[in-house]
């Protein structure tokens, strides 16, 4: 097979393209909006009615620091109903969360259907109040996150909080929890950006707060979709709801471990995450704004593009040019084409962007070397997820949370 | 709910990505003038050790000294090929065409060329003589991967290979390939034989009669 590296550099060229305008646009609202970035709204003692429901499979080991990290919530008690909604677990979660029923936790079990979605349905039907928070059975709240998140909705056109979700792992620290701890950190500079210009296109299960008459008006989660919660966030765009970014509601959520936990997630995560590109491809155009115009179709190109230019080069380093073994280590200073400098350019722009992105969150301490690690292993793991994804949509395998 | 267009950026973003392009561009080129110039460089040192080659031939034609011819001639030739590769790299990888270097190449080749008629006149040499016509201009992928066949071949056979595009504006590759009559490409000429098209390894080793 010939792939000359003409045709990979033209390939390479476009990629850097989209990769840095799509930077340098995120920096300059940065620049913009960068008061509404770092200002939070203000307290102005709305305390509405909250539910929080927690929709739980074999979550046995997590669901106490769950519950009872809302039970520890610094908000009225009396306005706080929790909902833990057991999806007919194999182990003991349903006992474990019947344990707490004394404390006034509402606990509903029902058969399992496979999707997160139908379980927070379920939950939320059985809400009684003015605002719904989802919290994912692994992951727990900071005291003061409600607080923090509630004061959004003080603006009557807000309709969606999302919280401040970090990452942490049960199982220890290793290389590939150090990276998702800075992607999940840098993901809330982004999403809190793109907050500013209402173009956030997922209310992740961690914990986002919505207001009820977005279920009302938009419907449920999508049970057959197994990323519901970027579904109904595209959903909410698509009827221009506003949806706003928290950057100090904390909550934290267990991340994988090994390398296959991650694969299996990631790989649910893009094939959900392409369901959902086209089923709401409609959102790509003018009448959507920053979002129609850039966010959504150029994050697109970006994916499509990465891809083609991983598998291009796959192919050329497995069917090489015979004329780098023949120069040697010469083949390596003869490789370097102009576009390897703007390609070092966006390499130290994405890295000075995360950089800046990651001093936001100055309790956690992230080290420089876990950001390079990051900016240089992000790229190769976004490929293998896509690759992955693909294979298993191409062999239509189920998918199940 | 309010949707934001924010025109004056996406335009500002444009024009920095662009500019960003250019600095990388300019970066680009100016490398790649240095690295020509560093195969300049070669080519031009390469040149002179021929010339003193040939100086010290005329001077006295003796068979006592072909294990000096030899050893010389190899080491010319082995750093005339990997000119040629860093060329066709440069070519292949870059589009990169500098027809003023690949001329002063094609100089050093047939330089090297007579060089080694005369020197094999005087010792013998076991080594079989390739010349490759091809055309950049005229010739994609079969010519590209005829140059990877040959490469192939001189890795595995005593054989020297010099290369020569017709289509540039180079007088000695183009009066060669006059000479051989070239019409189409790739075209290898061998002492005994012309090869005209594609021929890929196992050809080639039938048809130069290894």
């Amino acid at each position: 097979m010939l792939i000359l590296p003409s045709e990979v550099r033209l390939i390479e060229m476009l990629v850097a393209f989209v990769a840095l305008y799509l930077t340098i646009f995120y920096i300059l609202l940065y620049i913009k909006y960068r008061m509404e970035i770092k200002s939070s709204p203000a307290n102005k003692g709305y305390k509405p009615k909250l539910s929080v429901v927690i929709p739980a499979y074999n979550e046995a080991k997590e669901i106490p620091k769950c519950i009872e990290s809302i039970l520890a919530l610094n908000y009225p008690k009396d306005k706080i109903e929790i909902i833990v909604v057991d999806d007919g677990s194999k182990d003991n979660t349903l006992e474990i969360a019947q344990g707490y029923e004394k404390l006034g936790v509402k606990v509903f079990t029902k058969k399992n259907e496979g999707t997160a979605a139908a379980t927070k349905n379920y939950g939320i039907k059985k809400a009684t109040g003015d605002i719904i928070a989802t919290l994912d059975g692994d992951s727990y709240v900071h005291p003061e996150a409600v607080n923090n998140m509630i004061n959004y909705f003080n603006d009557d056109s807000v309709m969606a909080v999302t919280a401040c979700i970090k990452a942490y792992s049960r199982k220890g620290t290793n290389l590939l929890t150090s990276v998702q701890r800075v992607e999940y950190i840098f993901t809330l500079f982004s999403r809190k950006i793109l907050s500013s210009i209402e173009a956030v296109n997922v209310t992740p299960g961690p914990f986002s707060m919505f207001r009820k008459e977005v279920f009302e008006k938009i419907g449920y989660f999508d049970v057959t979709n197994i990323l519901e919660d970027q579904e109904f966030a595209m959903r909410m765009q698509k009827n221009n709801m506003r949806i706003k970014s928290s950057m100090n509601a904390e909550v934290y959520t267990d991340v994988p471990f090994t390398f296959r936990e991650l694969l299996k997630q990631r790989t649910r995560w893009h094939r959900g995450g392409l369901h959902n590109s086209l089923k709401y491809l409609e959102l790509i155009g003018p009448r959507y704004g920053d979002m129609g115009i850039i966010v959504m179709p150029l994050t697109l190109v970006a994916i499509l593009l990465l891809f083609i230019v991983f598998v291009m080069v796959g192919l050329y380093v497995m069917f090489p040019s015979p004329y780098l073994y023949a120069l040697g280590v010469n083949s390596l200073l003869l490789n370097v084409h102009w576009i390897t400098f703007v390609g070092l350019s966006v390499f130290a722009l994405n890295f000075l962007w995360i950089y800046k992105g990651i001093q936001y969150f100055k309790e956690e301490k992230v080290t420089l070397l876990e950001i390079i690690i990051y900016v240089i292993a992000y790229s190769y793991l976004v490929t293998i997820y896509w690759i992955s994804a693909l294979l298993k949509e191409i062999t239509r395998e189920k998918m199940s949370w | 709910m309010e949707r934001k267009v924010n025109l004056p950026i996406y335009i500002l973003t444009f024009v920095i990505t662009v500019i960003i392009f250019a600095i990388g561009f300019w970066f680009g080129t100016v490398y790649d003038s240095m690295m020509s110039e560093n195969i300049e460089l070669q080519i031009s040192e390469v040149s002179y050790q021929l010339l003193s080659m040939q100086l010290f031939y005329l001077t006295g034609e003796s068979v006592e000294y072909c294990d000096f011819y030899k050893s010389e001639l190899d080491k010319i030739d082995s750093t005339t090929a990997q000119l040629g590769y860093e060329l066709t790299f440069l070519e292949e990888t870059k589009g990169y065409t500098n027809p003023e270097l690949k001329d002063k190449y094609f100089v050093l080749e047939t330089t090297s060329l007579s060089v080694n008629r005369k020197i094999s006149e005087i010792c013998g040499s076991e080594d079989k003589e390739v010349l490759y016509f091809y055309s950049n201009e005229k010739c994609g992928e079969d010519c590209i991967i005829q140059g990877r066949e040959l490469l192939k071949l001189k890795e595995n056979k005593n054989v020297r290979i010099y290369s020569f595009d017709c289509t540039i504006d180079s007088p000695i590759a183009n009066s060669l390939c006059k000479k051989y009559n070239v019409k189409a490409y790739p075209t290898i000429v061998t002492n005994d034989k012309i090869l005209v098209g594609l021929h890929k390894y196992n050809e080639l080793l039938v048809g130069i009669h290894f």
